[in-house]
């Protein structure tokens, strides 16, 4: 066979398909099966014309695939990416429960979440990779919904045990003028509200919720519980809470008996009460406001954190959050099984807030 | 992290601030051969400062049996085992400290015990460190299993790592007696602190959320009066007083005369390099190795000082006042064979014979027709 092959093209056979040297018959040993295919040998028809044929039809084959395979990868045409906060106007109050259905209307979006790591102790991995914020504003307020990716739900405080957490910062001056992201500059303070699971969840009787996780726990007496008078053991108990009794804005927060009249700072907020506000004017300067004026509530959905937390409007114009300004916001989160607490946290980078006028 | 010297490490180390020491520091010493963990100290503080709500696990001033006694668990041995290589030479430090061994994004290395580290205050309690079995003993001197016990209370370091770990700035060292406070007002509860301190001195109140600390009972101490513990310890193995710089060291200055004169009182894990304020006299009983690791190179020639106390009038006097007075002792004399002590104010507080007399009666008395008891 070879020899009567001999005589065909001269061009080397892995360049062209072999041709049927006589014009006359194909032959399925010398003219591969793919060609065949693609021009199947008609009698009388020429080397040129059956060339032109396969090239034609290759052609066409490489055309037809490439537009199916266009037109299976095209993407649909991408929605404009959230690249800032936009407060969506409700004529009445905005919900704090984060699954109510107005939620659904408030374009979230997904800010980056970074380990804070310039000053010690710093947090060394970046846990969750985003926080997705929405926000909503009605007559007196701003209410942020914050959602993230926390597998372990951590609603106590405890030796060694932290609370999960979540805060809102907005720069103390409302405009566009804003100071470091991680906790303001010293003549530019930032304003933050927090949440904690802890304070959220704590408990009301503190001797049942000790017995509860020591029930083996024998105490022979407090000092204070021999007091008849209830203004007067109450009073003793302060003096035998230091904190308390120095009015320390964290302990308000804690499971503790309010203090009596004229003792101890400001009377604990009622149960389930859960935010904090605070004012910072760099690293290590957050400072409880004595009255907090937010609130929130965090509800949970799988292996995420829904918080709300609602931020009255400010008054003066000149002070954010303002309706009809454009400002910033950042946010942070603590995850309590990674013993995130106070620095130990993620951060985000200022994002641009937009409230309504 | 700024360089600052550290004269019981014998070199300049790391440390989170400036040195800044202050204008006179509280110091005390505490002899382990005369302790009894009869654990009165224990009480004495639980009951002036730790009976309240979320207190009930603390205690500031503790007694713990050594080797196998800790509080939290571990304690020490976690971080001596975290810390690495601890070798002496020449009296300097060529280890390195908790805050030259800080990983990185750290203020230093500790650790965070855990809830249930604290429920056994009394675990290893008169635990010797070897099995006392037939024909062996526990004499003093000869021992070949051995125990002690360590009565520990926060050290009012000059370096501490409390102060040092806490982001916030909530701890203060006070300029006029080097106490170490936790503002109230002002702590959130991070519990940095308790990670930080590698002698477990700060402790997290869960009812209140903040954490609290031995406060050397200041308010005592500002009225010229030694803490509660050394007041009422039944031993009379403590003494109060103010400690300088070796530079600055006073004969006359009872810590002094231990700590830098004599050298008899050593700091507790030196090797940490916070340069703590309570200084021990070691016991005599125990294997050199251990004491070097637990007391710093000087603990062997601490002992033979100690030893030769009976035969030197001076150290032995000094001994003598501990527990003699409620009174800060912040200057003391023997004159022949009276020690004298006097306090802040130059006031003379006591005077006590250095060997009390002895009066050894017939052990029959003929007048009652009784046997009489000779009680030392
Ligand atoms: S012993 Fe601990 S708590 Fe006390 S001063 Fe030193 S580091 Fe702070
Ligand atoms: S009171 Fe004194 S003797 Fe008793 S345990 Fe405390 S330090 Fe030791």
């Amino acid at each position: 066979m070879r020899t009567v092959l001999g005589t065909r093209s001269k061009i080397p056979l892995r360049f062209w398909p072999p041709i049927h040297p006589h014009r006359r018959r194909c032959s399925s040993l010398t003219y591969v099966r793919v060609c065949s295919l693609l021009a199947p040998c008609r009698r009388g028809a020429s080397a040129a014309r059956i060339r032109k044929t396969i090239f034609s039809r290759v052609l066409a084959a490489f055309a037809l695939s490439a537009a199916v395979s266009c037109a299976k990868k095209a993407p649909p045409p991408p929605p404009p990416p959230v690249t800032e906060v936009q407060a969506g106007a409700v004529p009445d109050r905005a919900p704090l429960d984060g699954l109510d259905a107005a939620w659904d209307a408030a374009p979230e979006m997904a800010v980056p979440l970074l380990a804070q790591d310039v000053v010690e102790p710093k947090q060394a991995v970046a846990g969750t990779p985003t926080i997705g914020v929405r926000a909503l504003i009605d007559g007196g307020r701003v209410v942020f919904r914050l959602e993230w990716t926390d597998g372990t739900e951590d609603r106590e405080v405890g030796l060694g045990r932290f609370s999960d957490a979540v805060a809102v910062q907005l720069p103390v001056a409302a405009g566009g003028d804003v100071p470091s992201a991680q906790m303001g500059e010293p003549d530019k303070p930032v304003r933050i509200s927090l949440w904690k699971a802890a304070w959220q969840d704590r408990p009301a009787d503190v001797g049942a919720e000790q017995a509860g996780r020591h029930p083996n726990a024998a105490i022979d007496h407090y000092p204070f519980a021999a007091a008849a008078d209830p203004a007067v053991r109450e009073a003793m108990e302060v003096r035998y809470a230091p904190a308390r009794a120095a009015g320390n804005p964290v302990t308000v927060m804690a499971p503790l008996p309010g203090p009596p009249p004229g003792h101890g700072g400001p009377p604990p907020p009622p149960p389930g009460f859960a935010v904090q506000d605070a004012v910072a004017r760099g690293f290590g300067t957050l400072t409880a406001l004595p009255q907090p004026a937010s609130e929130g509530h965090g509800v949970r959905r799988g292996e995420r954190w829904i918080v709300t937390i609602a931020i009255p409007l400010a008054a003066a114009p000149e002070e954010a959050p303002a309706r009809g300004r454009r400002t910033y916001a950042a946010f942070a989160v603590w995850d309590g099984s990674a013993r995130n607490v106070g620095a130990r946290k993620l951060r985000t980078n200022w994002v641009p807030l937009v409230l309504p006028p | 992290m700024a360089r600052v010297f550290n004269h019981q490490l014998g070199r300049v180390m790391s440390y989170w601030f400036p040195e800044n020491r202050p204008e006179r520091q509280f110091a005390a010493v505490f002899d382990t051969n005369k302790c009894i963990a009869c654990q009165t100290c224990s009480l004495a503080c639980k009951t002036t400062w730790t009976s309240g709500r979320g207190q009930e696990y603390m205690l500031w001033n503790n007694v713990e049996t050594k080797p196998y006694g800790f509080y939290p668990i571990g304690w020490d041995a976690r971080l001596l085992e975290a810390l690495g290589p601890q070798a002496w030479k020449d009296g300097v430090y060529e280890g390195r400290t908790i805050f030259e061994a800080a990983p990185a994004g750290e203020r230093l290395i500790g650790f965070a015990p855990e809830e249930l580290d604290y429920a056994h205050p009394n675990l290893g309690e008169d635990e010797s460190a070897a099995a006392v079995d037939k024909g062996a003993h526990l004499i003093a001197g000869r021992a070949n299993a051995w125990m002690f016990y360590a009565a520990r209370i926060c050290n009012h370091c000059t370096y501490p790592a409390c102060l040092a770990s806490c982001p916030r700035g909530s701890i203060y060292k006070r300029r006029e007696d080097g106490i170490v406070l936790i503002d109230q007002g002002r702590c959130r509860g991070y519990q940095e602190c308790v990670r930080g301190c590698p002698y477990k001195k700060t402790f997290f109140n869960p009812v209140t959320r903040t954490s609290e600390k031995c406060i050397a009972c200041f308010p005592k101490i500002e009225r010229g009066l030694q803490p509660q513990c050394f007041a009422n310890c039944i031993g009379k193995i403590r003494s109060q007083g103010w400690v300088s710089t070796p530079d600055a060291a006073r004969e006359d200055n009872p810590i002094d005369y231990l700590v830098h004169v004599r050298k008899v009182a050593l700091p507790l894990y030196p090797q940490f390099g916070l340069e703590p304020n309570v200084y021990y006299v070691p016991p005599v009983h125990v294997p050199a190795p251990f004491l070097v690791q637990m007391f710093g190179p000087g603990a062997p020639a601490a002992i033979e000082t100690y030893r030769s106390a009976a035969h030197d009038r001076t150290l032995a006097g000094l001994f003598t006042l501990f527990g003699c007075t409620e009174s800060t002792i912040a200057r003391f004399a023997v004159r022949g064979d009276t020690a004298i002590a006097w306090g802040n104010d130059g006031e003379e507080l006591v005077r006590v014979p250095v060997r009390e007399p002895v009066t050894i009666r017939a052990p029959w008395d003929e007048s009652l027709a009784v046997p009489r008891w000779n009680i030392p």
